[in-house]
């Protein structure tokens, strides 16, 4: 796999959960615990002795998950687990004689910048991601979109007071590239083998990050008098706001779009919103879902929409961003 | 002193004032003042025209104070300050400069950081003390925490705004290595010469930063020595229950008269010692910080000093 591609996997994870590894023999059973709730990403932290070890196992043997080095703090940390087999490496601070070294050897790296100074440097190295830590003690969401303002194009990964009940507000941010955490296999979760709990929690955080919903519901019309009508009585029967609409549609309220004319499915269409479309149609994929890439809805330069390739129950469904 | 006695000295301490110097020989008060109250070291900030000078003089008038040198911006005003004899060189902010220059020359060097970058190129420069400033706004006694779990051997002098009413938060990180505050003696006292009150918010302080606490006592300890542990550790003895021994340092209460809590083992052993009293660590942690220690006062017996975050996680 490639720089490029290790980090598309991670922006498609939309978590990188951080693993503190006590011991070798824990290394695969980790991972296929963490697999079987739909995470395929992890960073292996150097905070313990076994960390070396478990990355080369994990590496070597899973080799559906994409594993990562966290906590590297030094250049030879980061040759030794480049070495074991590691795909990224996660520092806490910004180091330059380990970025110097990872992008000279096309190693992804993710440093933790948390000051404009400390961004630039990195801007500097040709780097796009940071790591944002400790993210809930220097300001959370709202420092992150503050310092997104001069460095529109660095996203970042939030660390630290990450977990289930936030997680959504994270991924939503558009600066987000994905979110670090060790909430679904915390230190005592893996010290006392709890898989099955691992695995649960992974799959709740993965729910969460996709955060489907119904976003709503389209209705096809044959013209612009019918799709007035049909709003109107909605309007009469239930109050729905009438909002026409500029484009193709009218709306009776956010939550019943109205055709002006046959649109797409054969009874209309359902869309169905996510808090990250990347996450959300790489999952798809995994699960077999096509995606009809022609329809693709862009604007201003952002995917905000885009439909399944087939309809289900006669409706077509388009995903669509929170 | 040679740097590494200087940074023991800090970590003893666990509280260190700064002031503005106007006036050489009432900093020189001052000095003696906190000396007295049970304070051993005083940064002297390199903001006004007579801070230089006043190293020299309250190294001079007080030759036990462990004497520092706060602000210093630049290599020449470290090189300027350690030439009147500075212990020590405080800088706000992180520059590389000022930190190769104190290691080149084996001078105590604690410079500011606010990030883990920060922290990890001081440490990379083989330093184990800094300042983190200004530590409310930047995430107050978690952020030192969560640091910690990186560079466990470090230990930080948190500084900015802090009061009394913060003093024991900070004081029971185990990571703080010394507090940077002001709170007994605000400057109105220093302008007024209030010695006196001075040394009392000296002493308080002081027992904030030991924060010692009775963890037991054995049932039968007579009164006399009650009233001397209440003398010593400054507690009261007065209690409607005897509180039991802490579960993990029950096999090894036995013949001890009482054990008593403390933010920290290096500074309480400090304490003590400087009130003629010897005792000695008995464990350690994983990382090396003393977590229990024992006391032994002449004729009396032997004390038992539990480190509070050995027990609690502070």
């Amino acid at each position: 796999m490639n720089k490029a591609e290790v980090m598309e996997k991670i922006e498609q994870s939309g978590i990188i959960p951080v693993a503190v590894v006590d011991k070798a023999e824990k290394a695969i059973p980790l991972a296929n615990a963490m697999l079987a709730g739909g995470v395929d990403v992890v960073e292996v932290t150097f905070r313990t002795e076994a960390a070396p070890d478990v990355i080369k196992q994990m590496s070597t043997s899973c080799k559906k998950m994409l594993v990562g080095a966290g906590t590297v703090i030094s250049l030879e940390q980061c040759k030794k687990a480049v070495e074991c087999g590691a795909q990224f490496i996660v520092s806490p601070g910004f180091n330059k004689e380990v970025v110097k070294w990872c992008v000279d050897n096309e190693v992804p790296i993710v440093p933790g910048c948390v000051t404009p100074t400390e961004i630039t440097e990195a801007m500097e190295m040709g780097l796009k991601v940071v790591k944002f830590f400790p993210c809930n003690l220097y300001g959370g969401v709202t420092a992150m979109k503050a310092l997104s303002g001069p460095f529109p194009c660095v996203r970042f990964i939030p660390t630290s007071g990450i977990n289930a009940d936030t997680i959504a507000d994270f991924i939503k941010s558009p600066y987000v590239f994905a979110a670090g955490g060790s909430w679904v296999c915390s230190k005592n979760d893996i010290a006392n083998e709890n898989y099955e709990k691992i695995t649960a929690l992974c799959a709740d955080a993965k729910k969460r990050i996709l955060g489907f919903e119904i976003g709503h519901i389209g209705i096809n019309s044959t013209g612009a008098d019918d799709a007035k009508n049909i709003c109107m009585d909605f309007n009469k029967a239930f109050d729905f706001e009438y909002m026409p609409g500029t484009g193709s549609s009218d709306f009776a309220s956010k939550g019943i779009e109205v055709k002006k004319r046959s649109g797409r499915g054969e009874h209309g269409h359902i869309a169905v919103t996510t808090n990250s479309l990347v996450v959300a149609m790489a999952e798809l994929k995994k699960r077999g879902v096509e995606l009809d890439e022609s329809s693709k809805v862009i604007k201003n330069g952002k995917l905000i929409a885009v439909f399944l390739k087939n309809q289900i129950g006669g409706f077509a469904v388009h995903l669509m961003a929170k | 002193m040679n740097k590494i006695e200087i940074y023991t000295k800090i970590l003893e301490c666990g509280i260190m004032p700064t002031t503005f110097v106007y006036d050489i020989a009432e900093t020189c008060k001052l000095a003696q003042t906190l000396y007295d109250g049970g304070i051993h070291i005083i940064e002297l900030l390199q903001r006004t025209p007579q801070a230089r000078e006043a190293l020299s003089a309250v190294k001079k008038a007080v030759p036990e104070m462990i004497v520092g040198a706060g602000t210093v911006l630049t290599v020449k005003t470290a090189e300027e300050a350690v030439q009147c004899g500075t212990d020590y060189v405080v800088s706000p902010f992180y520059d590389q400069n000022i930190v190769d220059w104190c290691c080149d020359h084996n001078v105590a060097v604690v410079p500011g950081c606010a990030t883990i970058t920060e922290v990890s190129r001081g440490y990379n420069s083989g330093l184990r003390c800094f300042k983190y400033f200004p530590v409310k706004q930047l995430g107050g006694a978690e952020v030192i925490r969560q640091i910690s779990e990186i560079y466990n051997d470090a230990r930080y002098v948190v500084t900015g705004g802090i009061t009394f009413d913060d003093l024991t938060e900070y004081a029971q990180s185990k990571y703080v290595g010394a507090i940077g505050s002001v709170c007994m003696m605000p400057q109105e006292l220093i302008n007024a010469h209030q010695w006196t009150q001075i040394t009392q918010l000296t002493k308080k302080a002081v027992a904030a930063s030991l924060g010692f606490e009775l963890a037991y006592v054995k049932a039968d300890v007579d009164t006399t020595a009650a009233g001397l542990l209440s003398m010593i550790c400054d507690f009261s003895l007065v209690r409607s229950k005897i509180p039991d021994v802490p579960a993990k340092v029950k096999g090894n209460a036995e013949g001890y008269i009482a054990g008593i809590y403390t933010n920290s083992i290096v500074r309480a052993l400090a304490y003590f010692r400087r009130h003629g009293i010897v005792g000695k660590v008995l464990t350690n942690e994983k990382d090396g910080t003393p977590v229990v220690a024992e006391i032994e006062i002449p004729a009396w017996g032997k004390l038992q000093l539990i480190a509070r975050h050995y027990i609690y996680r502070t």
